[in-house]
């Protein structure tokens, strides 16, 4: 194989390692959207809490990396169940006269709060969970860090049960109604309101995983959610709002677009060739690339 | 039903404390004085740093430290002039848009006599702007950028390296361990962009052929760039990228097998190769790390050195890294000046700074007049040390350079 | 059977019910007329727990079901089918079906109603696995009413069932609405086509601006000289 060649596919693997994570945070940030017609501006806040959870169930309890991240996908959706419950009701109660600008501002406002609990709680210093695997795996043309190969893997697994959860159970058609029609669902009998919990259960308990897997490579402190956020919104706006189909692509090509960016332009700005690429796409196609698809 | 309604309204306001409480750390810390001058009214004295993303908070909060652990001593001693003294610190979070901000607040609300602090020269330089404009002494205490000290302002003195001086000696250290390809990564700060043109130039100047990326510091997944290193094929990666990316790089260069390993050695220049937190966040790929520090137990330069490093790391639990030294440093000689001059009054204070001798942790201490880039700036020691085992303590690493200093030769990892 | 009092509505400042009252009985298809914006659909929102009302009282075999959980009124045997259908386009046939008998918890019994379903519209089991997008208009009616009489209601709501469809399949439509009320539900039927909706309907109403300007048999509004002005087109 020519060297050129070789590098370039380099890029592409290290872009699709990367983009699978994406998609776990995007598929999350969907779930919610789609369900609950909110935008979690938090999303990151949970990744982080992810982070942290598995830091304290890995590390500081001794339990073992598969432990840490169970420990945050469970701990961060109870957390996102009393979040939701506590902060998030005004919203469909029906007295708000603008309940989506509610959502938005408490929803920012729950993120400042989180960035900055956690810094008398942790510390301001980054912390490390303990890592599935050390060392590095050898793809034939590029070494990777094994830890993020398996994240991947890990991710596409999650992935996975989250589109077998919605397409194979009751709970997730219920859940695809809700997103396609709420009124109808309601009708149907699906009890509408007490789904927003579960929904962003879940979607928050996927962050807290990508950011568990995350947490051994990119390592976890009281901001380190603001990025994946940043990505994790981009995708939606790219993908077209709430279609899961276009979240896990725009995940994978965003991914593959960044690593891409640095071998072909300046590599200074690598966070903002995605960024690019989504302006481009919305001004062809305003909806994104599956808008209009629900789930 | 009335109990449900409010429930959300409770848990905002609990939230809400929550936040004032959550950050009252990151707020105004003002050391309380002590008992007995407590009748006179306190000098206070500015403290700036970040304690917030994007500055690094590990270095705000270690100067913050080393800073109320001086101030604490002088008032226990009786105070100054008579008078006790009073921190009043603020968050900068390392940018030029809150930095200004907090000076504005410490000069114009608080009143400070001077200002000491900061660890990020993009906010040092507009912060020094408020303090040249408003005749108030700033105290650089771990900001590197040339043009702090090239704009000449009489204001503010420097504690820390410069940029020049510190790549200066690096391509010194470079040279002198006999690397010949080295590849220089940079973040895209004041700090990074400048040092990998001083250092490039440097280099130049001893005839040795590099490449050089300047990379997002706020990024975090920095494959796509070693990738690119790789490809130049390098005997040493010189990494210019201060908080989270420094830990990161290290991590994500060792997964690559790119550095440190027997055909390409990593050093790294920042304050962040100091903390614990590399073992915890990079692990066994920080081992044969060669970084620069200026605190080292076999290199006791004063008799103040040690005694220093003991309090603060029976105070704080941690040991001070050379940032904690720098900032009683500042201290010290902010103490000295008021001594010399009897006043608190700017124009008498800049006079005694720039005639005073002071023994600090570091060495002796003095503020040169001639313009450029050594204006206002004290002589600072630098070393070269290496991690040669995982989890190891910077005072157990082994001194590589400068020669004469040299505990051990330069180690490069087994094949 | 469903008894309306002085039913009053808005949606924000708008008055969409004016004391509104009506009485459906016990077996009966009763047919609701009017203009657009009338407040026929309105009603049916209201009755299902979709519209919260202001005013008044709603009555559902004695029991009070105003302003309740949607989930709480079809758990009491009331189904609707939409105005525009409304089936979920994402979702195949068999799952809009297995939605619409959320409320069923044993597996076997919903087996057992989609079998039954897919026997009354053998259109629909051909076209099981298809999304509900992809199906013709008339296609999506039936499902729209399958998935509603999945849960098996006493009482149908069904707001413009034949809007936008072939006469071919209206007829089909009304066909059915017909054999539905022979089983026993009672219909509460919304209809633009007021001559087909009489014709079929037991008693009815007309709306006028969120009220009730005239109520009685099928019959007798089928000869009001104002119904046959304003809605039949005489």
């Amino acid at each position: 194989m020519p060297k050129s060649l070789e590098l370039f596919l380099s890029y592409v693997i290290n872009g699709l390692i990367i983009g699978n994570i994406y998609g776990l945070m995007a598929l999350g940030l969907t779930l919610i959207l789609g369900v609950m017609k909110i935008v979690n501006f938090a999303h990151g806040e949970f990744y982080m809490l992810g982070g942290y959870a598995a830091y304290i169930c890995s590390i500081k309890l001794g339990l073992g990396p598969v432990a840490g991240i169970l420990g945050a996908i469970v701990t961060v959706f109870f957390i996102g169940l009393f979040v939701e419950r506590a902060l998030l009701t005004p919203f469909y109660s029906g007295r708000l006269e603008r309940p989506s600008d509610y959502a938005l501002l408490m929803t920012f406002s729950l993120s400042v709060f989180l960035m900055n609990v956690v810094i008398p709680i942790f510390g301001p210093y980054q912390k490390a969970s303990a890592p599935l695997a050390e060392g590095s795996v050898n793809l034939g043309i590029v070494s990777v860090g094994a830890t993020r190969v398996i994240a991947s893997l890990v991710a596409i697994l999650l992935m996975a049960l989250l589109l077998l959860l919605l397409s194979k159970t009751r709970l997730g058609i219920a859940l695809r109604a809700i997103a396609q029609d709420r009124d109808a669902a309601a009708i149907c009998g699906i009890d509408v309101n007490r789904m927003n919990p579960v929904a962003f259960g879940i979607g928050t308990a996927m962050a807290a995983a990508a950011g568990a897997l995350l947490a051994p490579t990119f390592l976890v402190y009281p901001a380190s959610g603001s990025l994946a956020a940043s990505k994790a919104n981009a995708i939606l706006v790219l993908g077209g709002m709430g279609s899961i189909k276009g979240a896990i692509i725009g995940a994978l090509l965003l991914g593959v677009l960044e690593s891409l960016g640095v071998l072909f332009l300046s590599p200074g700005y690598r966070d903002v060739y995605g960024f690019l690429v989504i302006v481009l796409v919305l001004l062809i196609k305003p909806t994104g690339l599956f808008g209009g698809q629900e789930f | 039903m009335k109990i449900r309604r409010w429930f959300p309204v409770l848990v905002t306001l609990a939230l809400v404390l929550g936040i004032v409480a959550g950050c009252a750390p990151a707020g105004p810390v003002p050391t309380k004085p002590a008992e007995a001058p407590a009748a006179k009214e306190p000098i206070k004295i500015g403290g700036i740093g970040p304690l917030s993303p994007p500055g690094t908070p590990a270095l705000g909060t270690e100067m913050m430290n080393a800073f109320k652990l001086r101030i604490d001593e002088i008032n226990a001693a009786g105070g100054l002039l008579g008078r006790p003294l009073e921190l009043v610190f603020e968050d900068s979070a390392g940018t030029p848009e809150k930095g200004t901000a907090a000076m504005e607040k410490l000069i114009n609300k608080d009143k400070v006599i001077a200002v000491v602090g900061e660890g990020h020269s993009s906010a040092l330089l507009a912060e020094m702007e408020v303090a040249h404009r408003s005749h108030v002494i700033l105290i650089d205490v771990e900001a590197w950028s040339d043009k702090i000290r090239t704009r000449g302002y009489r204001e503010v003195f420097a504690i820390p390296a410069s940029n020049t001086l510190f790549n200066a000696k690096i391509a010194e250290f470079i040279q002198a361990s006999g690397f010949k390809r080295p590849f220089l990564l940079a973040e895209d700060t004041d700090f990074g962009v400048e040092g990998i043109q001083l250092l490039g130039k440097a280099l130049e100047n001893l005839g040795i052929t590099y490449e050089s990326l300047v990379v997002d510091r706020t990024t975090k997944d920095f494959v796509p760039f070693l990738l690119q290193a790789q490809e130049f094929n390098p005997d040493i990666l010189v990494v210019n990228v201060t908080g989270v990316g420094a830990y990161l790089i290290i991590k994500q260069a060792k997964e690559l097998g790119l550095a440190p390993t027997a055909n390409c050695a990593l050093f790294s220049g920042v304050a962040d190769m100091g903390y614990p937190e590399l073992w915890e966040t990079a692990g066994s790929a920080a081992q044969y790390v060669v970084w620069e520090t200026a605190i080292h137990p076999k290199a006791q330069y004063t008799d103040l050195t040690q005694p220093f490093i003991d309090k603060y790391t029976k105070t704080y639990g941690r040991p001070p890294t050379y940032s904690g030294l720098q900032a009683y440093d500042a201290i010290l000689v902010l103490e000295e000046a008021i001594k010399l001059a009897g006043s608190t009054d700017t124009d008498k204070l800049i006079e005694a700074l720039e005639k005073v001798k002071v023994k600090g942790t570091r060495g002796i201490m003095s503020f040169p007049t001639e313009p450029g880039v050594y204006y206002h700036q004290a002589d600072v020691p630098l070393l070269f040390l290496q991690y040669t085992e995982v989890g190891q303590t910077p005072d157990k690493c082994e001194i590589v350079f400068p020669v004469n200093l040299k505990t051990a030769d330069l180690q490069k990892p087994p094949k | 059977m469903l008894v309306l009092s002085h039913v009053t509505a808005s949606y924000g400042d708008v008055r969409a019910l004016n004391d509104v009252s009506l009485e459906v009985k016990k077996g009966e298809i009763f047919a609701l007329l009017g203009a657009n914006g009338a407040g026929k659909s309105s009603t049916l929102r209201s009755i299902v727990g979709l519209l919260k009302i202001s005013q008044g009282a709603i009555e559902f075999l004695g029991q009070r079901i105003e302003n309740r959980n949607p989930v709480d009124i079809v758990r009491r045997g009331i189904s609707m089918v939409f105005e525009g259908r409304r089936i979920f386009p994402e979702l195949t046939v068999r799952e809009n079906l297995v939605a619409g008998a959320y409320l069923i918890k044993d597996a076997k019994v919903r087996q057992e109603r989609m079998a039954e379903l897919f026997e009354r519209f053998p259109r629909l089991a051909e076209r099981q696995s298809q999304l509900a997008g992809s199906l013709s208009g008339g296609e999506q009616q039936m499902l729209a009413i399958a998935r509603a009489l999945i849960s098996k209601p006493s009482l149908l709501l069904m707001d413009e069932p034949s809007m936008g469809l072939a006469p071919k399949v209206v007829d089909e439509v009304f066909r059915i609405i017909v054999e539905l009320n022979a089983a026993g539900t009672t219909i509460l039927l919304v209809e633009q086509n007021a001559q087909r909706a009489l014709e079929i309907a037991t008693r009815a109403a007309v709306l006028e601006t969120g009220h009730v300007a005239l109520a009685g048999s099928a019959a007798e509004l089928l000869n009001n000289e104002k119904v046959r002005a304003a809605y039949l087109g005489m």
